[in-house]
């Protein structure tokens, strides 16, 4: 069946788990946190979600980043301006 | 006074009072031998997508957890409803319930919205998160967040990124005469003075990323703030001489030839 993941299409075995589809991806489960059709399944209920076909699975961890988006902020490219004129 | 040996921030205490961020380093070794340098305990993550055709290293791969408290952000929010989202997926990668919460209101400018920030404060205490709550330089607001139950404000120092520095002390020092709660300037760091007079003014604590990541050896400056910021607290503790418009000698007439 089909799923999307993290924002892809992806086939994957009828009535796979969360478990089971974390360790196809491998992925630690205590690394990650995972949204199905945007409810965030706890952990402990990792083996007993089934997957439905056309579900949106998004599977998210720890990234690199400080504030605001960790890419830059979409302002101007230009210097500092001079705030008394 | 806001003496105290340690920072204290809920149920938690750091010896350091320097937070800061992974990001834009020019790679992950940099980051973690800066990270080192930095003396930090504290150290902020972002939630994103995993990256499942694994062509990029993991970020935990470089930061040992037993040595650093994650605080995860909910960077990139546009909304209450948004940020929320992010800290409880943040709670489930962590299993810590302490998050930086950030509802920011312009993308040009990355200053926050100050009316998703505090409904998603609100929201988000009641759920049993600490939360750390980024905000502008204003007082009254500050207050506003604290009443809502944050467990520490952060006011800007000057716009993410921009290295401007500590824009309006005045406001973080009257910021800091009232709150009960932790005081830490987050954002506006652009090199060690800044940091040293955040810390000047009494602030708790200075969260920074760009300063440290963005400059030409970031383990350098990563030890340039950590002596920055102690000394700056040292400052505080130790009590400034009031500022005059004469000179005043600090060596006698006496004894002197005739």
């Amino acid at each position: 069946m089909e799923i999307r993941l993290n924002g892809k299409e992806r086939a994957v075995a009828n009535g796979i788990t969360i478990r089971q589809l974390l360790d196809e991806l491998k992925l630690h489960p205590l690394r990650v946190a995972v949204q199905v059709n945007l409810d965030i399944i706890k952990r402990d209920r990792y083996e007993e979600v089934v997957l439905q076909p056309g579900d949106t699975v998004e599977v998210l961890t720890f990234m690199a980043g400080g504030s605001a988006s960790p890419g830059e902020s979409r302002a101007p490219k230009q210097e500092v301006f001079d705030a008394r004129r | 006074m806001r003496g105290g040996e340690t920072l204290k921030i809920a149920n938690k205490e750091f010896r350091s009072r320097l937070i800061v961020g992974t990001g834009k380093y020019p790679d992950y070794p940099t980051m973690q031998k800066a990270l080192e340098a930095s003396g930090v305990e504290m150290v902020t993550v972002a939630v994103r997508r995993v990256n499942l055709d694994r062509t990029q290293e993991s970020l935990l791969d470089y930061i040992d957890l037993k040595r650093y408290t994650l605080l995860p952000n909910t960077a990139g929010c546009y909304s209450a409803d948004e940020a929320v989202k992010y800290a409880r997926l943040a709670r489930e990668v962590g299993l810590s319930n302490m998050v930086k919460l950030e509802v920011i209101g312009d993308q040009r400018t990355l200053f926050p919205d100050n009316e998703e920030l505090l409904k998603a404060t609100k929201v988000l205490v009641k759920d049993g998160f600490i939360v750390l709550p980024y905000t502008n330089d204003d007082p009254v607001f500050a207050k506003k967040l604290e009443d809502a139950g944050a467990a520490a404000v952060m006011p800007l120092g000057a716009p993410i990124g921009s290295g401007l520095g500590i824009r309006n002390p005045h406001n973080i020092a009257i910021i800091l005469e009232s709150a009960k709660v932790p005081v830490i300037v987050d954002a506006g760091v652009g090199t060690a003075s800044d940091a040293a007079i955040a810390m000047e003014l009494g602030s708790d604590g200075v969260l920074m990323n760009t300063a440290i990541a963005g400059a030409k050896d970031p383990v350098k400056m990563a030890e340039a703030m950590r002596k920055a910021v102690e000394a700056g607290r040292l400052a505080y503790l130790a009590g400034r001489i009031p500022k005059k418009s004469y000179a005043s000698a600090s060596t006698t007439m006496e004894g002197m030839i005739e």
